[in-house]
């Protein structure tokens, strides 16, 4: 081998003058550069014609290409909005801050409990706390109207043409009057536990999941845990559906059909009796109390032959209270808040046994036996508990003697 | 308008150098210049010509390097190396001039290893000394994407030339 530059640079520029050097020395043969004359054009070389395919096409090229892939990303995307394919995920939060920003919904809810018919009821909610809620069951068909705002509502028996005058108390927090509202729930979900469902099709639209849980401590309302389906363009709510457990009982709710913003006729929302009907009662709506507890044992423990029940269910309970005689389909003023009453009770109990230590001792306890305790609760914190005795009398109880006193 | 007579006149040593310069001998050298200024008149029918001297040298380097790569393809023509008649400068002595022609022989080869664009980007610029934009406006590119080609070629020649020369002779 030869001797070779230092570096492979020095080689690769060393070559290249190589080369240059090679070519510089020579020069092309006369008769070649005459014979490449001669078989060219004697004169001017002719320009392309002008407006020719080919002489257009060069700088025309660009453009072409640039329309090209304007149509193509047009069609892409009207494929992807059409599909929803390559749309982002919904996220729960920019459903909550959609629902922000409507005034009203109307949706249809369908109420399964066990085996029973579904009851089936259409809310129409609006801004500033208005609600209307119009069911049928069986052949009663009812119409409730509240606002909120001035704590005042109307019930319309309509096959009857009568009504019920509601207020509520003023220390029913609006929290429990929400515990139906699941729109206000839903709108107020931001901090709630979120987990995403995943896409699905409901009557041909392209929808996204999102199991909601509510965090503790906001045991009122009873949408604490549903599933929610929003469509992917909107991010609107589409169905929901929710299993829950109310005294044992089961019930699975569907909530679908829904409507955002329309236009309402305020005469939907309206607390005059229409033409016609007769207002029959006025109630107040309380908030469930100890007493209200009183009432509903009293009246269950007479009607199961002066003794408590085996157990508060709401099976066991409505299988007693069935057994009074009642042929009027519209309560009078004094059956109706006897009614309300109950469902207090019912609440009541309900309440103790999310937030306190509950415990039903009642079974085989004779109406008026003041030996016995029927049921006693225990707030977190508490010492003692509080204790419904067989002669209806509330009285603390410490936990030892609580025992002893549910024996015979 | 231009003048096909006085074209051939003004451009065709600075082709044949380029021709020669590649392919290292007279009768591939004169094939490349026939052809390249028959090319020229074929694109000349189809478009408006801006730049002449650009696309015959254009032409001639693709021209070129099509010939050298046919000719490093078929390993029967190895013993063509012979035809490669450089001639070296005068003051250089023999085993200068020897150097000097393994050298170039070294570099033909590698630039038939090459890409085609690689290689043509290398001798528009290392041979013929266009500058980025006037090799980018020919081929249609960007200044940017002509010095990444022209990194990659050089390198890759510097690799070819090491190897060339690292075989026993």
């Amino acid at each position: 081998m030869t001797a070779k530059p230092i570096n492979d640079d020095d080689v690769l520029d060393t070559a290249v003058q190589g080369l240059l050097q090679a070519a510089a020395a020579t020069s092309p043969p006369k008769e070649l550069l005459a014979r490449i004359e001669a078989a060219g054009p004697a004169g001017e070389i002719a320009r392309p014609r002008p407006f020719s395919p080919s002489w257009v096409r060069r700088p025309l090229r660009p453009l072409v290409r640039c329309a090209a892939a304007a149509v193509l990303l047009l069609l892409l995307w009207q494929v992807a909005e059409y599909s929803g394919l390559f749309r982002p995920d919904p996220a729960f939060a920019d459903v909550v801050q959609r629902l922000q920003k409507t005034h009203s919904i109307f949706f249809r809810m369908t109420a399964t409990i066990e085996d029973q018919k579904p009851m089936v009821m259409n809310f129409t909610l609006a801004d500033p706390g208005l609600m209307r809620i119009q069911s049928s069951y069986g052949s009663a068909s009812t119409i409730l109207t509240f606002d909120e705002s001035r704590s005042t509502g109307l019930l319309l028996f309509t096959d009857q043409k009568k009504a019920i005058a509601l207020t509520t108390a003023a220390d029913v927090p609006k929290e429990t009057r929400a515990a139906i509202d699941w729109y206000r729930s839903l709108r107020q979900a931001q901090n709630h536990s979120v987990q995403d469902l995943g896409p699905r099709k409901i009557d041909d639209r392209a929808t996204f999941g999102f199991r909601v849980k509510k965090k503790s401590g906001q045991d009122f309302n009873v949408w604490t845990d549903y599933d929610v389906w929003v469509d992917r363009h909107t991010r609107l709510p589409v169905q929901a559906e929710a299993s829950m457990t109310i005294q044992s009982l089961k019930a699975h709710v569907v909530l679908d059909e829904f409507a955002f913003d329309a236009d309402l006729d305020p005469a939907l929302f309206s607390l005059i009796p229409p033409a016609g009907f007769t207002v029959t009662a006025k109630t107040e709506l309380t908030m469930p109390t100890a007493e209200d507890l009183v009432s509903i044992l009293r009246t269950v423990a007479k009607l199961n032959n002066g003794l408590f029940p085996d157990n508060v269910e709401l099976k066991t309970l409505q299988n007693i209270l069935t057994k009074t005689p009642n042929d009027r389909a519209v309560p009078d003023g004094a059956d109706f808040s006897a009614a309300m009453k109950m469902t207090n009770g019912l609440m009541f109990m309900h309440l103790r046994q999310s937030d306190s230590d509950w415990r039903y001792l009642g079974k085989g306890v004779k109406l008026g036996d003041a030996s016995r305790v029927v049921c006693a609760w225990r707030k977190r914190g508490e010492s003692e508990f509080r204790a419904v005795f067989g002669d209806l009398q509330i009285r603390n109880v410490p936990e030892a003697s609580l025992a002893s006193k549910s024996k015979s | 308008m231009i003048n096909w007579p006085s074209l051939v006149r003004e451009e065709g040593p600075r082709v044949w150098r380029i021709a020669y310069g590649l392919l290292g001998n007279h009768a591939d050298a004169a094939d490349c210049m026939q052809e390249t200024f028959t090319q020229a008149l074929l694109v000349a029918k189809r478009e408006s010509v801006r730049n002449w001297p650009g696309l015959l040298h254009r032409l001639a380097t693709v021209q070129g390097l099509a010939k050298l790569r046919s000719r490093y393809r078929d390993k029967n023509r190895r013993e063509d190396f012979a035809l490669a008649t450089d001639t070296a400068s005068a003051e250089a002595g023999p085993v200068e001039q020897a150097e000097m022609a393994e050298l170039t022989q070294g570099l033909r080869q590698a630039l038939a290893s090459l890409s085609p664009q690689e290689a043509t980007i290398f001798c528009l610029h290392g041979l013929q000394g266009q500058s980025y934009q006037e090799i980018g406006e020919q081929l249609n590119l960007g200044v940017n994407t002509v010095g990444v080609i022209l990194h990659r070629a050089r390198t890759r020649l510097r690799e070819l030339l090491a190897a060339f020369l690292a075989k026993p002779a």
